[in-house]
């Protein structure tokens, strides 16, 4: 079984194998992490919103989206620093941070397929109820990464795991609001 | 596993390439009704650095792929994209692209196009109609059911435009709202534009849902004149032309002439290829 898939089934026991494995962390497998989702999450927006793949267009869409997974690894780059006792490199906690990508990965790529190969649309309270499974799964992996790699004691491993999932949904928020309206379709939400 | 990884970026590379060779730009012999031009449009489309799928300098290939001879990139309560696309745009003889916005405000969404500065969303609709039309640009209600259309009597005398033709209108009940607002508005200004627009993201596609526009000649002036003059029919695919009767008419012998293109199986293969492949290569990881 590929370790990625390993580590969404059974985080604990992966992350533990993972780390007994000798140290090969260096910056450029790190960012290799971030090349990998930004091809995931630029390929697939791209099949989705053009309909069309020409290389072009595909690299452009890969190099936009990017910012996605560079703002995750400078929030993995805050929660890594912030735990003094961990053993291993910062490139290798961060390449195992990335490994977790799989559960919101599938989410996207489910998302996507359903919305580009079926007529049917999906709802979006559906879209935003669903969003849950992906952040409960990444949680407890996240868990078991605190734990295991970054070898902190389960109260500190909450407090990172919040302090990581803070910055997440600030992030995604911060976006959303700057991006989409949602500012004034808050204040008329809330009658303001 | 790293069989299954080879597998994995081939699907995307076999992919890419035949979707690549199989890419044409549609070739549409030009459509003259009554000496006016016909063109299609969508004035209602959202690029990235906002909440679209694709860069705003790519939007232009995207729309002449898409049978399209105008787009104006409308992100929310921002004209950057719009400007964006536009500079990239200039130089080429491809589809017009003309700098918009979704003013995006409480109880209604307005899109300005031909503007060059974003509008303060936190106003009546009436104000954010005025400060579209003091930069010379054309207001259109965009997608106006319940929740979207709180424009006030006067507004609505002001609008140029009206989205009549939206992936909205596909459900029965909104399609209803959207035809009470347009014959609203119709009560107020008989020539108001029916408009059609995709409300493109990043599903798509662009186009979905499209304007026509009788112009009198192929340019940023003869566009925004057809949509000031309500010179314009609006249609989903597939479904029927709507705006004024009379236009109507003359657009129902080339209706299927103005069709967007179909998506040839071979593509959706690809497309199908690509997608199975990305997720394969999702749980497999990038190495072993």
């Amino acid at each position: 079984m590929p370790p990625d898939l390993r580590l969404a089934l059974s985080p604990t026991k992966t992350y533990c194998e993972l780390i007994a494995e000798p140290e090969r962390g260096t910056w450029l497998r790190a960012l290799e992490r971030i090349a990998f989702v930004a091809i995931l999450i630029g390929t697939a927006v791209t099949l989705s919103s053009a309909r069309r793949l020409p290389p072009g267009l595909v690299l452009m869409g890969i190099v936009c989206w990017s910012f996605v997974p560079i703002t995750q690894w400078l929030i993995g780059l805050v929660v890594i620093g912030r735990a003094p006792g961990r053993r291993l490199s910062v490139p290798r906690c961060l390449e195992l941070l990335f490994a977790a990508h799989l559960p919101w990965s599938l989410w996207m790529l489910v998302t996507i397929g359903i919305d580009t190969f079926t007529p049917v649309p999906i709802p979006l309270v559906i879209q935003v109820l669903s969003l849950l499974v992906p952040a409960v799964w990444t949680t407890i992996i996240l868990s078991a990464f605190c734990r295991i790699v970054l070898g902190c004691t389960p109260a500190r491993a909450h407090l990172l795991i919040v302090a990581h999932q803070a910055m997440t949904w600030t992030a995604f928020f911060g976006y959303v609001v700057l991006v989409s309206g949602l500012w004034p379709r808050v204040l008329a939400f809330i009658g303001a | 596993m790293n069989g299954a990884r080879i597998l994995a970026v081939c699907g995307i590379a076999g992919g890419v390439a035949v979707s690549a060779l199989t890419d044409t730009k549609p070739v549409r012999e030009p459509i003259t009704v009554e000496g006016y031009q016909v063109l299609s449009g969508d004035f209602h489309v959202h690029a990235f650095v906002g909440d679209g799928g694709i860069a705003p300098w790519s939007m232009q290939d995207q729309a002449a792929h898409l049978g399209l001879d105008v787009i104006a990139i409308t992100n929310h309560n921002q004209t950057l994209a719009g400007r964006l696309g536009r500079s990239s745009a200039e130089s080429s003889t491809g589809p017009i692209v003309l700098v918009g916005e979704e003013i995006t405000g409480r109880n209604f969404h307005l899109i300005g196009v031909g503007i060059e500065r974003a509008v303060n969303w936190d106003q009546p609709a009436r104000g954010a109609i005025a400060d579209v039309h003091a930069q010379g640009g054309l207001a259109i209600a965009a997608h106006p059911m319940h929740g979207f259309d709180g424009y006030d009597p006067e507004g609505l005398a002001e609008l140029d435009g009206v989205e009549v033709a939206h992936r909205d209108t596909l459900a029965p009940e909104a399609s209803k709202q959207f035809d009470e607002f347009y014959q609203r508005a119709v009560a107020r200004n008989p020539e108001i534009a029916a408009i059609g627009s995709s409300d493109f993201h990043t599903s798509g596609p662009m186009g979905f849902c499209r304007t026509y526009l009788f112009v009198r000649e192929r340019s940023k002036a003869g566009v925004m004149d057809a949509i000031r003059d309500g010179r314009t029919v609006g249609r989903c695919e597939g479904g029927r032309l709507r705006g004024r009767p009379e236009l109507v008419r003359l657009l129902e012998p080339h209706s299927e002439a103005l069709a967007p293109p179909d998506e040839t199986l071979i593509q959706t293969l690809a497309l199908l290829l690509v997608w199975v492949s990305l997720v394969a290569l999702a749980i497999v990881g990038p190495r072993s």
